[in-house]
């Protein structure tokens, strides 16, 4: 599965990343993620099953979703789940979402 | 704040501020700007590298060999003026030609942004640059002169202007099929594209060239000149205590509904950029630094471990008794370091929390004031090097104003709001620990 992670600079989000792997290696899931800025989101789609975004660039939502056309799924991270920097959980959240999509 | 209340409150960020915050942060212009300035850094990050060279900070008294860092001051300060030359021209090449980067970066995400094939558009906006921008001296066979003296800050804004109108009139223009040239479909699509442009460039460059002869010849002045005395008075009545103050509460309050600054910061960077780039100039001539509001002012002396100045507190939640604020204080340290807060932001949490609205407006508001007023009076140095964003702050502080009292001053200001935090921190620590113990 390959998850896109988007905040504003791509820095936070990329300490959500590393939580994530973590998650993936203990639950043998095969992931391959990404932390990107905002700006820079269009360019990173290829072969994207999840984009996710950060709780503080969720104004940004709708163009994602216009941008992608709506083919990828979208997800804000749940702002507690993103302090706290919860990957199990956003990780099983996002394999649902896209499970159910 | 009752629970109603604050979801009323935040019924009107999502409702209001949001679509507002959007808005303005995506809009195409100002991301295309915001974008340029980001991806010049390495440029001026090589600029800055000449400055700190060419100013070792020696003050007017003359120093004596009596130590080894009295000797390595002595030496930088020999180094200093040997090379000045040479130096000079590193800066010139880099944050000396700030504008020009700034205009080629912009037209480029600006044709991007229309999904647009970039060098030509880009290539057009550097040569209108070049045409209002550089004052021509002799221009002979075999010498040619050019004043490229509004290349740095003081050209900032025209090529901003320059790039955005640039690439604006040659879309228009290119849509419209002015000058549009059918090729039999025989011919290779690189070559087709490329008379695609042609009457769109020419024209383009041409508006520039004819516009740029009719100010110069008019006002003997070139035209950053004009764009500089319009500018210059409003961006330096900007500079002032109270306008920092609102911005840095304004950012705080945007952050408090957990919305990034970017908004804000998208209209406000340029002109601490321009800021900062006419402090390095002021600084590389020897002359008394103009601007106290730029991006090393912001990045090191305001925003100290983040957004909310949080690193004090991130300090306090290490030890805190709490597992959720301890687990959050480890998580947020290393991040904090260099300027990365949001486990702090979104895991305390401080955004929606009515309990922490106080010291996260107040903490990063009084940095601001602080600062700016001992800058103001003189009692800490100005900044004019931008060391990269994660620096530091402390770190940062210093590289940026080769003042050693700047690292004091921001060490003191840790200690300020952390105390700020402290009493708030207390309250919610105690509520967090009593719903702790509920749960066991």
């Amino acid at each position: 599965m390959k998850i896109l992670l988007v905040c504003f600079a791509g820095m936070s989000t990329s300490i959500m990343m590393k939580k994530m792997k973590e998650s993936a290696a203990k639950k043998k899931i095969d992931l391959d993620i990404n932390a990107v800025p905002l700006s820079k989101f269009q360019d990173n789609l290829d072969g994207v099953n999840a984009i996710l975004l950060g709780p503080q660039v969720r104004y940004a939502v709708k163009d994602v979703e216009k941008t992608t056309e709506g083919k990828i799924p979208v997800m804000v991270i749940n702002s507690v789940d993103y302090g706290m920097m919860n990957g199990d959980k956003v990780l099983d959240e996002t394999i649902k979402m896209v499970k159910d999509k | 704040m009752s629970h109603t209340k604050l979801q009323t409150v935040n019924s009107f960020a999502e409702n209001k501020l949001l679509p507002v915050a959007n808005k303005i942060s995506r809009q195409r212009h100002l991301l295309a700007i915001r974008d340029s300035f980001l991806t010049v850094l390495p440029v001026t990050l090589l600029g800055g590298v000449a400055s700190i060279l060419s100013s070792p900070p020696v003050g007017s008294k003359p120093i004596q060999a009596t130590n080894l860092f009295n000797k390595f001051l002595l030496a930088w300060s020999g180094f200093a003026n040997h090379y000045s030359s040479v130096l000079s021209w590193l800066y010139a090449v880099t944050l000396g030609s700030y504008a020009l980067y700034i205009c080629i970066g912009i037209a480029y995400y600006l044709a991007k942004s229309y999904k647009m094939e970039p060098f030509i558009p880009t290539l057009t906006s550097l040569v209108c640059f070049i045409i209002i921008t550089a004052v021509p001296g002799e221009l002979s066979f075999d010498k040619k002169e050019i004043l490229i003296n509004y290349f740095d800050g003081k050209g900032l804004f025209t090529g901003m202007l320059t790039a955005l109108i640039a690439v604006e009139l040659f879309r228009f223009l290119k849509n419209k099929k002015v000058g549009y040239i059918k090729m039999p479909d025989t011919v290779p699509p690189a070559l087709t594209a490329s008379f695609e442009a042609l009457a769109p460039v020419i024209i383009t460059i041409g508006a520039f060239f004819l516009a740029n002869s009719i100010i110069v010849n008019i006002t003997g002045n070139p035209i950053p000149k004009a764009v500089l005395s319009v500018m210059a008075p409003a961006i330096k009545s900007a500079d002032n205590v109270f306008v920092v103050f609102i911005i840095t509460a304004l950012t705080q309050f945007l952050w408090f509904f957990g919305i990034h600054d970017a908004a804000i910061g998208t209209v406000v960077g340029p002109i601490r950029d321009h800021n900062l780039a006419m402090n390095a100039s002021a600084a590389m001539a020897h002359q008394s630094l103009p601007y106290i509001f730029t991006t090393p002012f912001w990045v090191y002396f305001v925003v100290i471990g983040g957004s909310g100045a949080t690193f004090g507190l991130v300090l306090m939640l290490m030890k805190s008794k709490s597992k959720q604020l301890k687990t959050v204080g480890k998580l947020s340290f290393l991040p904090s370091l260099f300027g990365i807060n949001e486990p702090v932001l979104f895991g305390v949490p401080l955004v929606l929390n009515p309990l922490f609205f106080i010291p996260f407006i107040l903490a990063e508001s009084l940095n601001a004031v602080i600062s700016f007023l001992l800058m103001q009076f003189g009692i800490i140095g100005k900044t004019y090097i931008m060391g990269g964003w994660n620096l530091f702050s402390p770190i940062g502080a210093f590289i940026s104003t080769m003042d050693w009292k700047a690292l004091v001053l921001v060490i003191a200001l840790i200690v300020m709001d952390t105390l700020i935090y402290l009493p708030f921190f207390k309250v919610y620590e105690k509520k967090l620990i009593k719903e702790e113990e509920k749960e066991l």
